[in-house]
């Protein structure tokens, strides 16, 4: 047995907590969706419109655009949830979606002051202001992805077409 | 945007109604008509599938009404149902006063949790149990979350 060492601590010294690292995974994302994939938004805003899926985003979100000339969608972020993978593909690889990430999206610090002064302003919801930014990425990425689409015979008029269902239409059967 | 809005050709014998195609659009815009053309801003889409509350899950004389059982239109067999599971059900009633928003429609939230029997009766559960009175009535099957 050892012997105690003649010099010891007066408290005792836990052992330093093993820290786990938090390994952070790839986005997981459905097989049907791929970076080019048409996508029929099921929620939100823009529900019922078909839509390019760009790529998927660090946190799981899918970059998708209309393109916005076709339909009115912008750059933006959906969930794969609540969204419909269809079979058709666009080829995207000429579109370069490289710099925008999830930090593009978030919310600029001003807000919450802002939201002080609507409270005792009025109810009436302000307009979106779209920052000249985000038009400017608009307008780089869709003229890559309208050049895209436009080589498909009738994929301009498909992406402008909502998507809805009708009296007899059975989704368990459809094949999207 | 392109306007692609859908037109409404409104004729006075019209039983069946057809939605025009692209290419039928085309064609009519050339020829001068006396029927009435309608433009009509696109419908708001429909994205869920009606379902009806048939009941609450129970056996002869006993009734457990945390789960009520639903029929989704057009699903009839215990494989359709596989689509279904998870899926979001909207139990919506119409309100007196309106929220923040001017909104007076309400919405019970639950979801499809499994296949009840095996002719495509669905069981949910919804965030508040459904009223007694909402048997016979209707209910909406959302297509989210998605798997497809």
């Amino acid at each position: 047995m050892a012997k105690t060492p003649r010099y010891y601590p007066a408290e005792d010294i836990k052992p330093a907590k093993v820290v786990h690292k938090v390994k952070q995974n790839p986005p997981r994302v459905r097989k049907s969706i791929t970076p080019g994939t048409v996508l029929i938004l099921l929620a939100g805003r823009f529900r019922g419109k078909r839509v390019v899926c760009l790529k998927a985003l660090e946190s799981g979100l899918l970059l998708v655009s209309g393109p916005y000339k076709i339909n009115g969608v912008p750059l933006r972020r959906v969930n794969q949830a609540y969204v419909i993978a269809t079979s058709t593909k666009v080829d995207v690889t000429g579109v370069d979606v490289a710099s925008i990430t999830d930090e593009y999206f978030a919310r600029s610090k001003d807000a919450p002051k802002e939201a002080e002064e609507e409270f005792f302003a009025g109810d009436a919801p302000k307009p979106a202001v779209v920052s000249d930014q985000r038009k400017a990425d608009q307008k780089k990425v869709d003229e890559s992805l309208l050049k895209a689409v436009g080589a498909v015979p009738m994929l301009e008029a498909y992406l402008a077409a909502q998507f809805s269902l009708s009296a007899n239409d059975k989704p368990h059967l459809m094949k999207f | 945007m392109s306007l692609l809005g859908s037109y409404r050709i409104v004729v006075a014998s019209d039983c069946c109604q057809t939605k025009p195609s692209l290419q039928s659009l085309h064609h009519f815009s050339k020829y001068s008509y006396t029927r009435h053309i309608h433009r009509m801003s696109p419908r708001a889409p429909r994205l869920h599938v009606d379902g009806a509350i048939l009941g609450y899950q129970r056996g002869l004389r006993n009734q457990y009404n945390d789960v009520s059982l639903i029929k989704i239109k057009g699903v009839d067999s215990k494989e359709d149902v596989d689509f279904y599971l998870g899926k979001r059900v909207a139990f919506i009633t119409k309100a007196e006063s309106a929220d923040k928003y001017g909104n007076k429609f309400r919405v019970n939230w639950g979801k499809v949790c499994r296949a009840h029997g095996s002719n495509g009766v669905v069981r949910c559960r919804f965030r508040r149990n459904l009223p007694p009175q909402a048997i016979g009535g209707k209910v909406r099957v959302m297509l989210y979350p998605s798997r497809v």
